[in-house]
Order: structure tokens, then C-alpha cells, then sequence
């Protein structure tokens, strides 16, 4: 059986789709092999990061609501997921020349793939050995820029450990803060990380809540799920963010509920500079 | 040998002759029972494992032979029993138990425990050997088609297939995510084991 074939049948078993003589057949395999039981455990992390991620199917993630998160280790297991996937993202902005280097070997293998349609039976072969040393060749600076991105991080994450602060900050739907305002939003050096507190409008309910944060180009900041009001004065919605994924910019919280999911409110946000 | 031993021994014996390579199947089919049970939505998959096994043990004992090719799948039909027997009684509980449900935790608790988990997390991330580290960093990098992408170009670094990467990654994620249960306990971070190991596989 392919990988892509043994992975779905696996993630099928795991949200409880799959027929019970082929459920008998997984278990089996995975009591008796280690090799299986393996097998099992990483379709299980990649199916608990794709839910996660919000990459899974709309009929997936109300199996895996239903099912699969009906165990209390599963949910610890999809909290540890969140967690780290908060950390990484974080960390995953591309730098700027990255785009640039995939398109390299392309640039550069376009006058040798003109040679090799003038001089076809001759050039053929070289022009496509030519093409994959410089495909070897972006991967190898591809690597080196992940490594050097990489060292920065751990830069970050060892001075993430001295601060713990966390700063919260009350959000409105449909508000906007402008700079210079007095209320205008910083986040203090060494701030850990961003509390907003989003006050609901009236009817929303009470959750889960998935809150996204993108920035005002679209991109994605954060996206949080399972989130549910809580009272106080009047019903809010915390969404916990680090702080070092919100830069000085603007940014739009879109926070969305019920089922289907439904924009329930929209916030808007404005970080200045410390 | 008292009876408890004498039926450890049997069921050791079932899983081959040689008692390490036993000892390490029990250990496997325990943790694989644990699962099985988890995904059958058992309530306590931990002991439900343990009854499993002391069943197909007593069962040994009283002269009752495996015909099965395979132990494992004796051991499966044992499991089927148990979990059979767990839904009964939880049939039962849900009878008597009232309608009214049960309280969910408080908002700002689930708040305080998300902001304790990233916490023990840069903690045991930091507990990491560099090398194990940065092959976490890098794995969980990126999107999609770029993830993909990333991961083949990984595995072909460290020169080896993209499911044997993915097996390693996922021992490490264990790894971590035991570290991150202890620290939320309380525990202590050496208490983890992390510090100064190497990737273990």
C-alpha cells in the first residue's frame, strides 16, 4: 500500500470512518507490529496538526470534534498542538529572499532550455543535468537560510524564557484605535504575550469561537480555537497571542462561530511601536 | 514463584521465548492496547490495558491454549471483551446519573493553563538538545505545499525517507509533550530526562 493510501486509511480509522472490518484489520496490525503502531502515532500528530491548522475538510473536523477529541488525553494532545504551533509561528516569518531563490534555477534554466530545443539531440541530457545541480544548489542555500533563521530563534525562544509578562488589551467589535490616540495599544519590552480581550456583540453566543489574526496585507498572525465567552461585564472572548508575532501594524481579529463557521464579529487593531 | 509471578512468566512466554524480546513485546502491546482502547472512546484506557492483560494472563494460567498465529490477535479479542464490558457499565452509570451536565472549566482557567503550557513548553523546548531543537523547528516549519516541500528537503539532509523522518519527529513530539504533562504537574524540568540526551530512537 502507497504512504498516501496507508495515511488515509489510518486517519479514517482515527476519526472512526472506516468500515469494522477494516478497523479489526488496523488493530490488528498495530497490537502485533510496532512498525504499525508507529505508523499509527504519526498519522495521529499529523491529523491532530492539520485540525489545528484549520487544513482539515468541514465533514473531518466535526468527526474529529465528535470522536476523536472525546478523549481527555486527545484533547491534551490537541492543547500540546496549539501550543506548539503558536511557538513555531511565531517564528515562521519567510525572509524576503526566499521566494527569490526558488525562482532561481527556473530564471537560470530558461536560456539553457532554449539551447536545448536549438541543439536538441546533443544538449537534451546536459541540459537537464545543468538543471538539477542548480535545483541541489537552491536547496543547499535554502537549507542554509532555514539554519540561519533557525539560530535567530533560538535567540528568541532563550530570551522568551526570562520575560513572562502578559499584556491584555480590551478590543471592541468594528473599533479601530488609531495612533496617537490615548488609548493606543503598546506592547512594552519584554511583554511575553498579548492578552486581547474582545467584547462580544449582543446574540453572539457563548463559543467555541475560532479568532484569526492576519495582518492588514492578509497574512496570518495567529489563529485560535475552542475559545468560549466568559462573563464579566458583559460576555468577552480571550485570545492569547505572543507578543512577538504582533509587530507595530495594523492587524483585523476575525472572530467566527456556530456551525457552519460564521464571521460573528470583526475587531480591528493598531500596534505602535514601544 | 508466587501465582502473580508464575502468571507474568506464562504471559511473557506467549510473546516469544527469548524473555527480553518478551519483555519488550508486553511493553509494545501494552502501549498499543492503551491506544486502542483511547480510540474506542474507553473511559480508562490506562487500566482497561492492565485488565486486558490480567485477563489473558488468568486465562493462561487456568491451561487455556492461543491457537492464534499471532498473540496479538488473541490479546485483540481479549480487548473487545473489556471494552464490551465498559460500555455496560457505563450504559448503567448514564441511567442512574441525572440529566444535569457536567460543569465545564471555567474560562479563565483554560486562559491560565494555555499561558502555563507555552511556558513549559519553552522549557522543555530549551531542555532539547540543539541538534533535536532545530530539527523541531525546522520540521513544523511552513504551510502546506511549502511544509511538504521542507520536510523531503529535511529528510534528504539527514539522509534518510520522509516516513522514517516522520516516525523520529513524532518520538520527539512524545518526548516533548510528556515533558510539557510533567511540567504542568509540578514536576521539576530534570525530572524530564531531556537535558543532555540525544534523539533517541
Amino acid at each position: 500500500m502507497s504512504q498516501s493510501l496507508e495515511d488515509g486509511r489510518l486517519t479514517a480509522y482515527l476519526l472512526g470512518r472506516l468500515p469494522p472490518e477494516e478497523e479489526e484489520a488496523v488493530e490488528t496490525e498495530y497490537l502485533g507490529s510496532a512498525d504499525a503502531y508507529d505508523r499509527l502515532q504519526a498519522a495521529e500528530d499529523d491529523l491532530i496538526d492539520a485540525y489545528v491548522g484549520g487544513h482539515l475538510p468541514a465533514e473531518d473536523v466535526r468527526r474529529f470534534e465528535e470522536h476523536f477529541l472525546a478523549s481527555p488525553a486527545r484533547r491534551e494532545r490537541v492543547a500540546f498542538a496549539q501550543a506548539l504551533r503558536q511557538r513555531v509561528m511565531q517564528k515562521a516569518e519567510r525572509p524576503a529572499s526566499r521566494p527569490a531563490s526558488l525562482l532561481l534555477p527556473v530564471a537560470a534554466a530558461l536560456p539553457l532550455a532554449v539551447a536545448g530545443w536549438l541543439f536538441l539531440s546533443v544538449r537534451q541530457l546536459r541540459t537537464e543535468v545543468t538543471r538539477q545541480h542548480e535545483q541541489h544548489a537552491a536547496r543547499v542555500r535554502e537549507a542554509a537560510t532555514d539554519r540561519a533563521r533557525i539560530a535567530s530563534l533560538e535567540k528568541e525562544l532563550a530570551a522568551g524564557r526570562v520575560s513572562a509578562g502578559i499584556v491584555t488589551l480590551g478590543l471592541a467589535p468594528g473599533f479601530e484605535r488609531d495612533e496617537g490616540a490615548p488609548d493606543r495599544l503598546t506592547i512594552p519590552p519584554g511583554a511575553d504575550s498579548v492578552r486581547l480581550r474582545l467584547s462580544l456583540s449582543p446574540g453572539a453566543g457563548r463559543g467555541p469561537f475560532v479568532a484569526r489574526v492576519e495582518t492588514a496585507e492578509g497574512d496570518v498572525v495567529a489563529e485560535l480555537r475552542r475559545l468560549r465567552a466568559r462573563e464579566g461585564n458583559g460576555p468577552t472572548v480571550d485570545v492569547l497571542v505572543p507578543a512577538s508575532a504582533i509587530a507595530a501594524g495594523t492587524y483585523v481579529l476575525i472572530l467566527r462561530g456556530g456551525r457552519p463557521l460564521e464571521v460573528v464579529d470583526t475587531y480591528h487593531l493598531r500596534v505602535a511601536s514601544p | 514463584m508466587t501465582l502473580e509471578r508464575e502468571r507474568f512468566e506464562r504471559l511473557l512466554a506467549l510473546f516469544g521465548p527469548d524473555r527480553d524480546r518478551s519483555g519488550e513485546r508486553y511493553e509494545a502491546i501494552r502501549r498499543a492496547l492503551v491506544k486502542f482502547f483511547e480510540c474506542k472512546g474507553g473511559r480508562f484506557p490506562e487500566e482497561m490495558a492492565d485488565e486486558t492483560l490480567d485477563r489473558v494472563a488468568r486465562r493462561l494460567a487456568e491451561g487455556e491454549t492461543v491457537r492464534a498465529a499471532d498473540p496479538a490477535a488473541y490479546v485483540h479479542g481479549v480487548a473487545r471483551n473489556v471494552l464490551r464490558g465498559d460500555w455496560t457499565q457505563r450504559q448503567r452509570a448514564t441511567a442512574r446519573a441525572s440529566a444535569a451536565p457536567a460543569e465545564p472549566p471555567r474560562d479563565e482557567d483554560a486562559a491560565s493553563l494555555a499561558e502555563r503550557r507555552l511556558a513549559c513548553l519553552d522549557r522543555c523546548l530549551a531542555a532539547l538538545p540543539p541538534e533535536t531543537r532545530q530539527l523541531v523547528l525546522r520540521y513544523y516549519l511552513d504551510e502546506r505545499r511549502a511544509k511538504i516541500d521542507g520536510r523531503r528537503v529535511l529528510a534528504e539532509s539527514l539522509g534518510i525517507g520522509q516516513n522514517a523522518l516522520r516516525i523520529r519527529m513524532h518520538r520527539i513530539r512524545a518526548r516533548l509533550e510528556s515533558c510539557v504533562r510533567a511540567c504542568l504537574g509540578g514536576e521539576t524540568e530534570g525530572e524530564t530526562g531531556h537535558s543532555g540526551t540525544g534523539d533517541q530512537e
